[in-house]
């Protein structure tokens, strides 16, 4: 029985502020599907983890619909959630994960293609002493459509080291 | 050592469907994956989910659940849970325009074994009827001592009109 779950990516950086994956979408429109998975740890000092999908042009798409939610082991209750971001940032996990704890996060991006609207959940898991956890959804709206995305510092003063594992779902 | 995860079969929705039923599940796996892609009803309603036993959905009050839902343009995130219902809940007011997916990830535990509970967790995300991003995070168990062999779609009103549901086994080794 043939596998059912492709690796299409792998990429393992070190001092970088971001990591590009630029048309990892239109070059493998024959998967509906994506899943993202991926592990960071800040080079120095801490930061976090955000993306910006974009465009076939190799720009970032500015007005896709967003709602993530932030949570924290601490007070073990949602303290915020931002909804509606409409500068293409979108932030995987908080800002302050610590050099030597790290993060990690999995996203399912739905049908990142032209013909419908693209659709997008995620959870994030990381530390800076305590447990912080990070869930958001979102995706495009009129008609979007996106070529691929990339992973960057959340404070890109303070570069990260990741690991990061693009697969696609056989349909 | 294999793949990890072996797609088992493939629905496509044809427009005019009332029901689903996805079956297949055994004991070759212990969880399986589910892919809801792209569904869409012919007009704006909400979408339930009952377990099967020889391909017939179970309606008794036996399902509890639980979800989160949140929307694109409020920062308030609702938590919802049932006891007793005689079904999953498993997305709100699905969009009927043709652009608007509802697109959701299923795992399914211990459905072919009657000495447990069978168990779902559920990560949804579509735009709905009003035309807005919404997420639904939950999951659900079925209180039934049964062997259960799949699954059973269906919506509150109206008929399916497109879409595709992809089932998968997690290999045990």
């Amino acid at each position: 029985m043939a596998g059912s779950l492709i690796l299409l990516n792998y990429t393992d950086t070190t001092s970088v502020s971001a990591v590009s994956f630029p048309t990892i979408f239109e070059d493998n429109q024959e998967y509906e599907n994506f899943l993202v998975i991926g592990a960071f740890d800040s080079d120095s000092n801490y930061t976090g983890a955000r993306i910006r999908l974009m465009n076939t042009s190799g720009a970032f798409v500015p007005n896709n619909r967003w709602n993530t939610h932030f949570l924290k082991s601490g007070t073990a209750e949602s303290v915020s959630a931002n909804s509606n971001y409409t500068n293409g940032i979108v932030y995987v996990t908080q800002n302050t994960i610590e050099r030597n704890q790290g993060g990690a996060f999995r996203f399912t991006i739905y049908n990142p293609y032209a013909n419908r609207e693209t659709t997008i959940e995620m959870q994030s898991s990381g530390s800076n002493g305590e447990n912080l956890v990070t869930t958001g959804f979102g995706g495009s709206y009129s008609g979007q459509s996106y070529a691929g995305f990339y992973l960057q510092a959340s404070l890109s003063a303070n570069a990260f080291r990741s690991k990061v594992k693009i697969y696609g779902f056989k349909s | 050592m294999g793949a990890g995860l072996n797609k088992i079969s493939s629905y496509d929705i044809t427009s005019g469907d009332s029901s689903i039923t996805i079956t297949g599940l055994t004991s070759q796996y212990e969880v399986y994956f589910m892919q809801l892609n792209n569904i869409k009803a012919v007009s704006n309603a909400n979408l339930y989910m009952r377990v099967t036993q020889s391909g017939v959905a179970d309606d008794s009050a036996i399902y509890d659940y639980s979800y989160n839902q949140a929307f694109d343009n409020s920062s308030t995130i609702t938590d919802t849970g049932f006891q007793g219902n005689t079904v999953f809940y498993l997305g709100q007011n699905l969009g009927s325009n043709v652009t608007h997916p509802f697109n959701c990830s299923l795992y399914l535990f211990n459905f072919s074994t009657d000495s447990e509970y069978s168990l779902i967790t559920q990560y949804a995300t579509f735009v709905n009827n009003a035309d807005r991003n919404v997420s639904m995070i939950g999951g659900g168990q079925y209180k039934g001592n049964s062997i259960d062999d799949g699954v059973y779609f269906y919506l509150s009103s109206g008929n399916f009109d497109a879409g595709q549901i992809n089932l998968y086994g997690l290999r045990k080794s």
